[in-house]
């Protein structure tokens, strides 16, 4: 049977429920996808992280779910007549482990399978999806004996989500020791043995088809011209964002009397639009430095005319007033001397409070014009910012302005 | 009066008596709920509920008869729709109906009340995707919860609910949880009930 999204059903009208059921899961796209099985208790908490069946731990006690990797994805099959009492649902979820997006998949199958026949099948696309990172595919549950639900719904933010809503936490991205027992929650019923440690999820093995996916750790992303990414949003708020501009300056070598090529001087600016459309620009020029906790939530730090060597000038962005804001276009330009991009090797890093950091490198520098639209940044659901790499040159900034439909006028102006 | 018996809470298709235990019983508060909230993505949901006022051949006289956020009263006064009003001691109802037994005329035999997914097909949503869904019937002079019914799993990919009925039954009142799903909206379930929709 095709089994539609929201579907629910009694599994004994489609398999015998007192024998072996295999779930096949798969998903075509760009991103590495990693296939799990949650065993949750009736209150839906992962009460016993044994049964959190994935690449890692490929087995529950029992055997009662195993775990297989396939070419296209991965098989779980399931006794679940052997399943203790306990267990009351099974959760079948993909989780993108990269920065993809469950809507830029190309199809997305669940099939529960029993003796070769594929009794349940679901067939998605990424039509089906936003920006989801982590999904639940199907749950068995118990319900007066075994039912399906056709959940095909998800998290934007990914395994770390899934992971909390099971009640378990995801472990951080850099190595470190395994956090100590957790001491049971308040509310937990005393009766529950020995408190359950947080679920540790390790980084994970190597596989052979990810030579494109970077070690996790540093987490850095350096976008290619109109790739657009979401920052990840790590605890309740985003936080400080930074959106730093650093550029070198030229190395020409000097005279005998330390004649040098002219410095450039960069700078850095954005041009925001809040969701009550209240528009502006913030930049040194005009002395226009912007407020970081009253409108427009983005503040310039000074301006540094000397580039690398004090790292550059920053943009802070208020996370915390995300759902406040519209869009921000960051761009920097050449407030005096000839335009000479190649020499300043410019590059904006966009980077959040919980350290990872999306890179942004002006790496076309034919033009001769002085200004460039490096990345836009733009709300996410009112709940993170998407950054683009744009990376388009122009004359000035009522001409970016007019390419982007700010809609702000625009007159000359003198930096002191 | 009233007693103070717990609320009743039914399964499909069980039928309870309401005003033979609630003597002097008349006005009522009807609450609808429901939970969409836990997943991200996709388009929000949008879920109305409505109800049809029917003659013992279990269809509407007229379209005055149906009442939904497009005729928010009944021309006898016996059913209200509260809209979206979410505050007052209903709190947890995403809508409310206000009846008065007492006001239903003569020709009404059955009041059903549904509920149905706005732009279903157009946002891929149905009943599976919502958790949670009830309805319960309060004394409305003390909110006293007298009836509930959680509707479970009795749905699927269903983007019409009929989620119960208060009907008479010799010269009383009892209450019917149907929990009968419909494809095709409010606007089936308008056909079903003959409602020019």
């Amino acid at each position: 049977m095709n089994v539609q999204r929201g579907m629910r059903g009694k599994l004994d009208q489609y398999v015998n429920v007192g024998r072996d059921i295999t779930v096949s899961m798969s998903v075509a796209g760009r991103d590495v996808y990693d296939y799990c099985c949650f065993g949750v208790d009736a209150d839906g908490k992962l009460s016993d992280d044994r049964y959190m069946v994935f690449y890692n731990q490929t087995r529950s006690p029992g055997g009662e779910i195993r775990y297989e990797p396939n070419a296209q994805g991965a098989a779980f099959t399931v006794s679940l007549d052997s399943l203790p009492a306990t267990i009351d649902k099974l959760v079948f979820t993909v989780s993108i482990d990269g920065r993809g997006v469950m809507g830029a998949i190309s199809s997305h199958t669940l099939d529960v399978i029993q003796n070769g026949d594929a009794a349940l099948q679901m067939r998605l696309s990424g039509a089906d999806f936003l920006n989801e990172r982590a999904i639940i595919s199907m749950e068995l549950y118990r319900k007066n004996g075994w039912r399906f639900s056709a959940v095909a719904r998800g998290f934007n933010g990914g395994l770390g989500d899934l992971l909390r809503a099971y009640g378990g936490e995801e472990a951080a991205p850099q190595p470190q020791p395994v956090p100590p027992p957790q001491p049971a929650p308040p509310k937990a019923p005393p009766v529950i043995p020995p408190p359950a440690p947080k679920i540790v999820i390790p980084p994970p093995p190597a596989r052979k088809e990810t030579p494109v996916i970077p070690p996790a750790p540093p987490k850095k992303v350096e976008l290619r011209k109109g790739q657009k990414v979401s920052l990840e949003k790590r605890g309740k708020n985003l936080g400080e964002i930074v959106i730093n501009l650093n550029w070198t300056q030229p190395t020409g070598r000097g005279g005998l009397f330390g004649m040098r090529p002219a410095a450039v001087d960069l700078d850095l600016g954005c041009l925001y639009e809040l969701k009550d459309g209240t528009k502006g620009c913030v930049q040194a020029l005009g002395k226009s430095f912007g407020n970081y906790s009253k409108v427009p939530y983005v503040v310039l730090d000074g301006d540094d005319r000397t580039g690398a060597s004090s790292g550059g000038e920053n943009l802070r962005v208020n996370g915390n007033k995300v759902s406040l804001i519209r869009r921000i276009l960051v761009y920097t330009f050449i407030y005096d001397g000839a335009a000479n991009w190649r020499e300043a090797n410019g590059v904006v890093t966009v980077r959040c409070a919980d350290g990872q950091e999306i890179i942004v490198r002006m790496d076309e520098y034919g033009s001769n014009l002085g200004m460039c639209a490096i990345a836009l940044l733009e709300n996410d659901h009112d709940e993170t910012l998407s950054v683009e790499k744009v990376v388009r040159f122009f004359k000035g900034h009522s001409q970016m302005d007019d390419a982007f439909h700010w809609g702000l006028r625009w007159i000359r102006g003198k930096k002191d | 009066m009233g007693g103070s018996q717990m609320a009743v809470n039914l399964s499909k298709g069980q039928k309870v008596d309401l005003t033979k235990n609630n003597p002097g019983l008349s006005k009522l508060l009807v609450g609808l709920g429901w939970d969409v909230n836990k997943y991200d993505g996709g388009s929000d949901f949008d879920l109305d509920a409505s109800v049809f006022l029917l003659a013992p051949n279990g269809r509407v006289t007229s379209d005055a008869d149906f009442v939904f956020y497009g005729n928010l009263k009944h021309a006898s006064g016996s059913v209200e729709h509260m809209g979206d009003n979410r505050t007052g001691a209903g709190e947890g109802d995403d809508e409310q109906i206000r009846v008065d037994l007492s006001k239903v005329p003569e020709s009404i035999d059955k009041i059903d009340f549904t509920v149905t997914i706005y732009e279903a097909d157009a946002r891929r949503q149905n009943f599976g995707q919502v958790s949670n869904a009830y309805i319960r019937v309060m004394d409305e002079a003390n909110h006293k919860e007298l009836i509930r019914y959680d509707l479970g799993e009795d749905y699927s990919i269903e983007t019409a609910l009929v989620v119960g009925e208060l009907y008479r039954n010799r010269g009383e009142w009892k209450f019917n949880a149907i929990g009968n799903g419909f494809q095709g909206g409010l606007h089936a379930l308008g056909l079903n009930y003959g409602v020019n929709v």
